[in-house]
């Protein structure tokens, strides 16, 4: 159970008015997820064979709290206006979450 | 004129580039630098381990045998993506087998071997499909650049 003065912390740090997306920007499979922030950062990467390929790396990070150990694999996320389907995400332990997803087109 | 590789791999980007519709691919004879993704697929071609062997033949002809990579790269939803790649080797297999590569080489090229590589790093699962041809052309051995018929 991380302790309320960390939370206290997260709140703030993941607050609109700070680091976060703004308000009602972040959904959920529909519920707004207060306080996120979401990166989606270009990336060059090598698959062995053939070259490299840049691509767009979605990710959110967020409190884990708003999700009672409720994530699913396939959960879809709203950002920004577009669509994302949840592929994997790492709990880091101390309260923070990061989500990675496969964009929806 | 050109080294007879590059012949082969320009003959191969033109047959591929004909078939396929640009609109759903992008195809290089030769390409190193990354590509950003842009919903279309990539192909390129490289060819590796391009043997002769002299006693084979009498005089100065040589022929010689070397594996053409065919690569195909592109993104999908990742349940799509395998389905894709393999629509992508009918598609490649049927231009080669169409063509008539006498003009350039000893035997139609042989599909030998199919290999597949993966991404899932980005918000788009990437894959490949790399298709290997076995090539047999025959030169002077001092005139890299001329086929002997």
């Amino acid at each position: 159970m991380v302790g309320s003065f960390i939370q206290d912390d997260l709140a703030t740090i993941f607050a609109s008015s700070e680091f976060g997306e703004a308000d009602g920007t972040v959904l959920w499979n529909g519920v707004e997820v207060e306080g996120a922030i979401f990166d989606n950062e270009g990336v060059e990467f090598q698959m062995g064979e053939g070259m490299s390929q840049i691509a767009e790396q979605p990710v959110l990070t967020a409190p884990s709290a708003q999700f009672n150990d409720s994530l699913a694999d396939g959960d879809l996320f709203t950002i920004r206006g577009a669509s994302y389907r949840l592929k994997n995400w790492l709990d880091d332990g101390t309260g923070v979450v990061e989500m990675m997803f496969e964009k929806v087109t | 004129m050109a080294h007879v590789r590059t012949q082969i791999r320009e003959q191969f980007k033109t047959v591929i580039e004909t078939a396929l519709p640009s609109a759903g691919y992008d195809v290089f004879a030769s390409r190193r630098y990354a590509r950003n993704d842009t919903g279309k697929a990539t192909v390129d071609m490289a060819i590796s381990n391009d043997q002769t062997q002299a006693r084979e033949v009498m005089g100065d002809a040589r022929i010689h045998i070397a594996s053409l990579y065919i690569r195909v790269q592109r993104g999908a939803q990742e349940t799509l993506l395998d389905d894709l790649l393999d629509a992508d080797e009918v598609a490649v297999v049927e231009a080669v087998a169409a063509h008539d590569w006498s003009g350039l080489l000893e035997e139609d090229p042989e599909l030998v071997q199919v290999n597949f590589t993966e991404s899932d790093e980005t918000g788009v699962a990437f894959g490949g499909i790399i298709l290997r041809y076995d090539i047999e052309y025959r030169i002077n051995k001092d005139d890299p650049e001329t086929i002997i018929p």
